[in-house]
């Protein structure tokens, strides 16, 4: 009787082995050894580590990485919510919103890529000539500066509809009592967003924070195919980074700084998460 | 404080799509005084909630007007009307503490520092909230929470009526006697001019000076609780206030005086001669604690036999028959009645109310 | 016709909800199972329903022990305190469905005529070709309840059943429900947390009390002699005013103080007091707050709310840190904080052990 319930978690917990755990495992073991196509594997140890973190090209990816995380998210988060807020709460208005919101978030990663590719061409493309009007020279193939403002500028364009919805979701599930009650309190319009809607938005935003850094941590497909990676080194992201190793075949190097990788997602959710969340609402004794 | 009316309010909901939903308010007349404690008593839905809400400014009203203190406040925005709601699901600011919760409306009057805090604390004191002045109010338990959005609602000194929604709904019943004490103090202590919610008689009872019973969109009667216990203005009021309630008996008028169909029942001459001058359908209302009864053979009086005996710890109910006519008695706590035995029976004029169509006649 | 419950335990998880309880119950009775939220009565009721198997213990019907007896093969029915019906179908098919899925057969013209029987008792006659979600919540509740009565089940269990009707109607199913079930065989197993329930409806009275049964019996004969503080004050509408004391003399109308304003004369059944501290108990309805034949004892007091419940008021008093309820038996209103004199009938007073709140003796009642 009691084990019942491990019994109905047994398929979850054989499908997830296959689907995480045996790779994972797979990938510590070749982070260990120095494989080269068709060579036999050699057992080095932690010397991988050691010349991944020695790597002033993983440094520089990961460095990249963190800013590209960090200013997508300041941009996302309140550019979302915001969104939310002017969003229609009722009336024929809605649906239609929402599926036009939908729309980045369907169209699949590679088609995101190509469509923004020959926008931002920059012989045909529509964003260099209309910067063109204002004076300024975009070229994404060889400023590093537009490059990367280009795949934040993607992102934002594929991702924030995503915040949109969980903020959109999260106010509607506010009771309206809550506003009524500021309003006979005679709160301002900014006191009743700082003191009602965010602190009831708290955990949908918290949510929307987390799935956006873990996801945001991964792009790949949009500077793969929109600048691959270049100029020089100036969009070459953590995924791109560890793709270009195992392409070159250096499984055990690629290994090892997959797992830094993986290690570092981790750590640095895990901060974010507690950040969020510190003053968590310890129970009264 | 403020005298509140309502002047030939009318209130429709534009987009009821179902039948069952759909309520309306039709030419209602109120004046609660100032500083008085007002009860408006109704079953659920009949559109108690959208009166408070058209009181505080937060729904308009289809027609007709809202006046405080005799000045029309239609057109005035809500933030601007002074009054203080309690909700039924209490309404704190989670991330604020208690104090704050307090001061956020004199705050957002732009008042500061110590004027807010001699105000914050003086309510504090009043509610007994001392304890927990630097609590996230989030941590509190609903009862505390509820007793917070009180002390919010009349922090300002200009608020000029108290308006509470049901706020019993979610307490638990054991700490409802402390919120239930609060309450009356703070409206007695502050003379408030309070309107108060409810589908409970007996809240609306413990709370108000004037209880407005409303049914169907319309008011039935607005009167004292005593008033309506002993005075009930129609057979509805009379059953609705008190347990059990009032007994109602369809008389018939004949040459001879007043009768009970299905009953050979004689009435008290003094009762007759009230309905001589009566007319339409008229029934008989008295309650079960006004029902005189014997064990013994009285003469005048009339003879049932008992169906039931209820015991309720204070006292007895005891069903009576005779004939196809059954009524209810209150009797004390140790007689010692048996299903079966015969009773006499007694209905004395000057606590017997006569209804003529419905509707309570002045003896 | 009996149903008996012997040692049985439950516990969920940690928590251990029924420790060794036993009961044992006549046919022809009206039970009440009383006992605040949280007391095991559900449990209870589901275990002895046989909807709920119990850790350790035996159940018997009829002395044949039925523990391992799945609940569709016990003859039962269960009335629980959200209405439950089949949304999609009429009344009349909701009541016919115990009727309809029985192994004995009944013909259709028998199942109209007991449908018709019940629905009459239950004053459903009018709404029975509707839907549940179309009849109020008391014609739902009184539905579920004619369910139950009418495949003339052996043993019928109600879990708090009035408990989400408004209070109206909770007064009038009450009086029906006891006239329903006054002329039925079969053992009627109520569970609630209203005392009033079990005063007005019920023939016996079980009061649980943390997972055991504190005390059995006839409603009058517990709500007169309780064994215990708890039952008293629980077994009481409103609750029973308890107080501690201390004896000030001995003997023949002995003194007892409750405070330096208030010194009880009393004339115990049971002059047996050698400790100097006692529990005081006196029900709401024994103070008063006149006293026309000058035999009272009076005593400052503080209002601290006025109750109007029903036709009566509860009158909250405190007098110094003491706490006591005043039952009016008309309805009245007393400003907060006001100071009155109030009195307490010495001829009605209970006297408990303190620490083990057990019964310990009674004052004599003066026979009017």
């Amino acid at each position: 009787m009691r084990q019942r319930p491990w019994l109905f978690l047994l398929p979850t917990l054989v499908l997830m082995s296959i689907s995480a755990f045996i790779p994972l495992m797979a990938v510590i073991n070749y982070s260990l050894h120095t494989i080269f196509a068709g060579s036999t594997p050699e057992f080095v140890g932690l010397q991988n580590y050691a010349d991944v973190m020695g790597d002033a090209q993983f440094r520089g990816a990961l460095l990249r990485q963190l800013t590209f995380s960090l200013l997508a998210l300041l941009i996302e988060i309140p550019l979302g919510v915001g969104i939310a807020l002017c969003m229609p709460r009722k009336g024929g208005a809605v649906g239609l919103s929402l599926v036009l919101l939908g729309i980045p978030l369907l169209i699949p990663y590679n088609v995101v890529g190509i469509v923004w590719r020959l926008f931002t061409q920059s012989d045909i493309g529509v964003i260099p000539r209309f910067l063109a009007v204002f004076g300024y020279d975009y070229n994404v193939s060889l400023d590093a500066t537009d490059a990367f403002m280009t795949i934040l500028l993607v992102d934002v364009w594929h991702w924030t509809p995503l915040v949109v919805l969980l903020a959109y979701a999260g106010l509607q599930a506010i009771p309206q009592t809550f506003y009524q009650a500021a309003e006979v309190d005679g709160a301002s319009a900014w006191k009743t967003f700082r003191y009602v809607t965010l602190p009831k938005l708290r955990s949908v935003l918290t949510l929307g924070l987390l799935i956006r850094f873990m996801d945001s941590f991964k792009v790949y497909s949009e500077p793969l195919l929109l600048t691959g990676g270049g100029p020089g080194n100036a969009t070459t992201f953590m995924s791109l980074f560890v793709a270009r190793k195992a392409e070159a075949y250096e499984l055990g190097y690629a290994g090892a700084s997959s797992i830094i990788y993986l290690y570092v997602v981790i750590v640095m959710s895990y901060i974010l998460f507690q950040f969020i969340n510190r003053s968590p609402e310890e129970r009264r004794a | 404080m403020a005298k509140i009316e309502l002047k030939s309010l009318e209130h429709r909901y534009a987009s009821s799509r179902k039948e069952k939903d759909s309520f309306a308010i039709e030419d209602l007349n109120i004046v609660w005084e100032d500083g008085t404690a007002n009860a408006l008593l109704g079953p659920s839905g009949c559109g108690k909630t959208t009166l408070l809400n058209i009181i505080s400014g937060l729904i308009k009203p289809t027609s007709g007007s809202v006046l405080f203190d005799g000045v029309e406040v239609n057109d005035r925005p809500t933030r601007e009307r002074h009054i203080a709601q309690v909700f039924q699901f209490p309404v704190v600011y989670d991330t604020m503490t208690v104090f704050d919760n307090l001061a956020f409306p004199l705050r957002n009057q732009g008042k500061e520092g110590n004027e807010v805090e001699a105000r914050v604390n003086e309510i504090m004191e009043l509610l007994d909230l001392g304890s927990l002045t630097a609590m996230k109010a989030s941590h509190l338990n609903p009862a505390e929470k509820q007793i917070v959005s009180l002390g919010r609602g009349i922090a300002r000194k200009d608020t000029v009526a108290l308006l509470l929604d049901e706020p019993l709904t979610v307490i638990d019943p054991i700490l409802k006697l402390d919120l239930r004490r609060k309450l009356r103090l703070v409206q007695q202590e502050l003379k408030l001019t309070m309107i108060y919610v409810t589908h409970d008689q007996h809240e609306a009872l413990t709370f108000a000076d004037r209880v407005t019973i409303v049914r169907d969109g319309f008011i039935v009667q607005s009167a004292t609780p005593e008033e309506l216990f002993l005075h009930p203005r129609t057979p509805f009021v009379g059953y609705f206030i008190g347990s059990p309630g009032m007994n109602t008996l369809r008389c018939e008028k004949t040459s001879d005086g007043l009768e009970i169909p299905g009953s050979s029942l004689s009435l008290p001459s003094a009762i007759a001669s009230r309905a001589d001058k009566l007319k339409g359908r008229i029934d008989l209302g008295i309650r079960p604690e006004f029902v005189e009864t014997s064990a013994e053979e009285r003469s005048d009086w009339n003879r049932f036999t008992i169906q039931m005996v209820d015991h309720a710890g204070a006292y007895q109910v005891l069903t009576l028959q005779s004939g196809s006519l059954q009524i209810k008695a209150r009797v004390e706590d140790h007689s010692i009645s048996k299903e079966g035995d015969p009773m006499w029976v007694n209905f004395p004029s000057e606590k017997t109310n006569l209804y003529a169509d419905g509707e309570r006649v002045a003896p | 016709m009996s149903i008996r419950a012997e040692n049985v335990c439950q516990s969920y998880g940690k928590q251990s909800v029924l420790k060794n309880l036993s009961l044992e119950l006549e046919a022809g009775s009206f039970f009440t199972l009383l006992g605040p939220t949280g007391s095991g009565k559900t449990t209870l009721l589901r275990i002895l329903a046989g909807i709920e198997k119990p850790a350790a213990g035996r159940i018997f019907y009829d002395g044949v022990d039925v523990t391992d007896l799945p609940v569709q093969e016990r003859k039962i029915a269960f009335v629980y305190q959200q209405f439950i019906n089949y949304p999609s179908m009429s009344l009349f098919d909701n009541i016919a469905s115990p009727l309809r899925v029985a192994k004995e057969k009944h013909s259709e013209s028998e199942i109209e005529r007991k449908v018709m029987e019940t629905a009459e008792l239950l004053r459903l006659t009018h709404v029975l070709h509707h839907l549940p979600e179309e009849v109020s919540g008391g014609q739902r509740q009184r539905c579920a309840i004619a369910r139950a009565l009418v495949k003339e089940a052996r043993f019928i269990f109600l879990d708090e059943p009035l408990a989400n009707l408004d209070y109206k109607l909770r007064e009038e199913l009450r009086t029906e429900l006891k006239q329903i079930f006054k002329d039925r065989d079969g053992v009627v197993i109520y569970a609630t947390p209203e005392p009033i329930d079990a005063l007005t409806m019920a023939t016996h009275v079980g009061f649980l009390h943390d997972g055991a049964v504190l005390q059995y019996g006839e409603v009058l004969d517990v709500y007169s002699n309780p064994s215990h503080a708890s039952v008293a004050s629980y077994f009481c509408h409103p609750q029973m005013n308890l107080f501690p004391c201390q004896v000030e003399s001995r003997g023949e109308g002995c003194l007892l103080r409750a405070s330096p304003d208030l010194t009880l004369q009393v004339d115990l059944k049971k002059d047996l007091l050698p400790a100097d501290h006692y529990l005081l108990g006196i029900r709401p309805h024994h103070l008063f707050l006149t006293d026309p034949q000058n035999r009272l004892t009076p005593f400052k007091a503080k209002v601290e709310l006025a109750e109007v419940v029903g036709s009566n008021t509860e009158l909250h008093l405190r007098h110094k840190e003491t706490k006591l309820t005043l039952l009016m038996q008309q309805v009245e209103q007393f400003p907060v904080g006001e100071e009155v004199t109030a009195y307490m009938d010495t001829d009605h007073i209970y006297i408990f052990d303190p620490k083990t709140g057990a019964f310990l003796t009674r004052t004599n009642k003066r026979v009017n």
